[in-house]
């Protein structure tokens, strides 16, 4: 057990230092600001020229903001086992006493950190710029929300990149993982717009849930009135955590049997 | 300056690459098509010529990001693998390196054009049908040898850089913005329209809008005038580029940075 939480501390430092020894801290800061704000400004845009009034440009601020956690919690973790097979250290982390699935959570922990950074100056951003309203949202139930979103949606991204201890690479993956996101999870309209046999997948994306928690405390919802809804994320996120250790045992048994641990 | 032969070798090796493994033309042009698939659902009570405004602009969304993303890696890679010293040292420019691998991205980009255009026709029913075809085919070259020519531009900061990733993120959005493909430039506020009207992508996205849309041509440029300042910027962005390839190579080589990854 120790052993396991060592694991996962040293795992979670070596991924912070890593983060910036190719992007150094300015440029990795322009980077999120850069990208928050652009792809906001994007459909804040269309919205606007669209003139939906049921997805108008605060609406989709405030969704593509909340959406903006994907980057890391999603995308980071999803690419993390990706990117040791494609600098071949793969087999390094397999020769430690620490089973793979710790040294992947220690980095879902610093993409955590990350991502609950990126979606704040996204959330300010959206406010700033955007005509987002949230004055009214309690901060203490919003940060809880969003820390709730992101522990169910590091969990989701855990399970999608354990494939990638199995496949060449899990970038394609977590690519497409990483914009579907905008399309299904009612980030830029209602999931009422997409066609009947689509809306269930939306309800498998934990950043669903995310979206219409943060849209509600946003209107001056309660931790009381968004509990259901935490519920549900703190119960998806157990179970794809649970998940996840059962597929990394799965595929890196399946790896070292095919011997593509370091296939890339 | 620009090497013909290096061009189409390098054109034929980005495309050997791609048809070795494929799937990696996929992290390329997913955001284009997700972007340009929730503008469709965004549009979709309005109907008519502004779906297939969305579906035109989303074909050059596409060409940008795979042109953007593609390039960056391409060099990324090379510089990753120890190649980029030994692609200097050859007589071949690298500038005409780097132009035949983006002519190469932007032109699979059009893969993404190709699905946009077929989730419009079946999933959303949008007709597709173009005013000029030929006016729209002479701009969809000129669009993506316009975008070529820009991620040429940015190709050459990746030749000084280890952070081309960094970099392809942050200069991906901006153009979708800025180029005004999904909506017109006058949605745009004021003080970042002059920054539209010098990227070429602006000019080209607006010739193919000419091009296909009956009436359309809310700047008043006809649609030579449009294909006219696509060619100019163009131009101009060579120019550049150019000049920005021998300036950097030149300081890579002073820093002895080339193979640092």
């Amino acid at each position: 057990m120790m052993r396991n939480v060592t694991g996962i501390k040293a795992s979670a430092l070596v991924a912070m230092r890593s983060q910036f020894a190719v992007v150094g801290p300015v440029l990795w800061l322009i980077q999120i600001f850069s990208t928050a704000l652009f792809q906001m400004w994007f459909f804040v845009l269309v919205s606007d020229f669209a003139g939906d009034p049921a997805a108008g440009p605060a609406y989709v601020a405030l969704g593509n903001a909340v959406s903006s956690l994907t980057y890391a919690a999603v995308y980071g973790v999803t690419m993390a086992a990706g990117s040791e097979k494609h600098i071949g250290t793969m087999a390094s982390i397999l020769g430690t006493p620490t089973r793979m699935y710790y040294v992947f959570l220690g980095k879902g922990a610093y993409q955590s950190v990350i991502g609950l950074f990126t979606v704040t100056v996204s959330l300010l951003l959206s406010s700033w710029l955007f005509g987002v309203d949230l004055s009214g949202a309690d901060p203490l139930t919003l940060a809880t929300v969003l820390v709730v979103t992101c522990f169910a949606m590091v969990g989701f991204g855990m399970v999608i990149g354990s494939v990638g201890v199995y496949l060449r690479s899990s970038m394609v993956l977590g690519s497409i993982v990483l914009y579907l996101g905008l399309l299904l999870c009612g980030v830029n309209f209602p999931i009422a717009y997409l066609p009947g046999w689509l809306q269930p997948a939306s309800y498998a994306f934990p950043l669903t849930y995310g979206v219409e928690a943060v849209r509600r405390v946003a209107m001056g919802a309660g931790l009381a009135d968004v509990s259901h809804l935490l519920i549900v994320m703190l119960a998806m996120g157990a179970a794809f955590y649970v998940l996840a250790y059962l597929l990394f045992e799965v595929f890196e048994r399946l790896a070292l049997r095919r011997g593509s641990l370091d296939m890339f | 300056m620009m090497s013909v032969r290096a061009m189409k070798a390098a054109l034929k090796q980005q495309a050997i690459h791609f048809f070795v493994d494929p799937q990696w033309v996929i992290p390329s042009i997913i955001a284009p098509f997700i972007f340009t698939t929730v503008t469709l659902f965004l549009f979709r009570h309005t109907g008519g010529d502004l779906m297939l405004y969305a579906v035109l602009g989303g074909g050059v969304l596409g060409m940008w990001g795979n042109t953007i993303h593609s390039s960056s890696w391409s060099i990324g890679y090379d510089r990753m693998n120890g190649t980029l010293e030994a692609i200097m040292v050859t007589p071949a420019p690298l500038s005409s390196v780097v132009f035949g691998r983006c002519l190469w991205n932007a032109f699979l980009g059009l893969l993404n054009a190709l699905a946009v255009f077929l989730v419009a026709k079946f999933a959303f029913g949008i007709d597709v049908t173009v005013r000029d075809p030929l006016g729209f085919l002479v701009a969809l070259a000129a669009t993506l040898l316009s975008l070529a020519v820009l991620g040429m531009v940015f190709g050459a900061f990746y030749v000084v850089t280890r952070a081309s990733s960094a970099l392809f993120q942050m200069l991906e959005y901006p153009i979708y913005v800025l180029s005004g493909a999904m909506f017109p430039l006058v949605v745009l506020p004021e003080w970042s329209r002059p920054f539209s009207y010098a990227l070429p992508a602006t000019w080209g996205a607006e010739a193919l809008k000419i091009a296909s849309l009956p009436g359309y041509d809310p700047l008043g440029l006809g649609y030579m005038g449009a294909l006219g300042l696509t060619a100019l910027t163009t131009l101009v962005f060579l120019l550049v580029s150019l000049w920005l390839f021998s300036f950097l190579e030149g300081r890579a080589k002073v820093n002895g940075t080339l193979v640092r990854y």
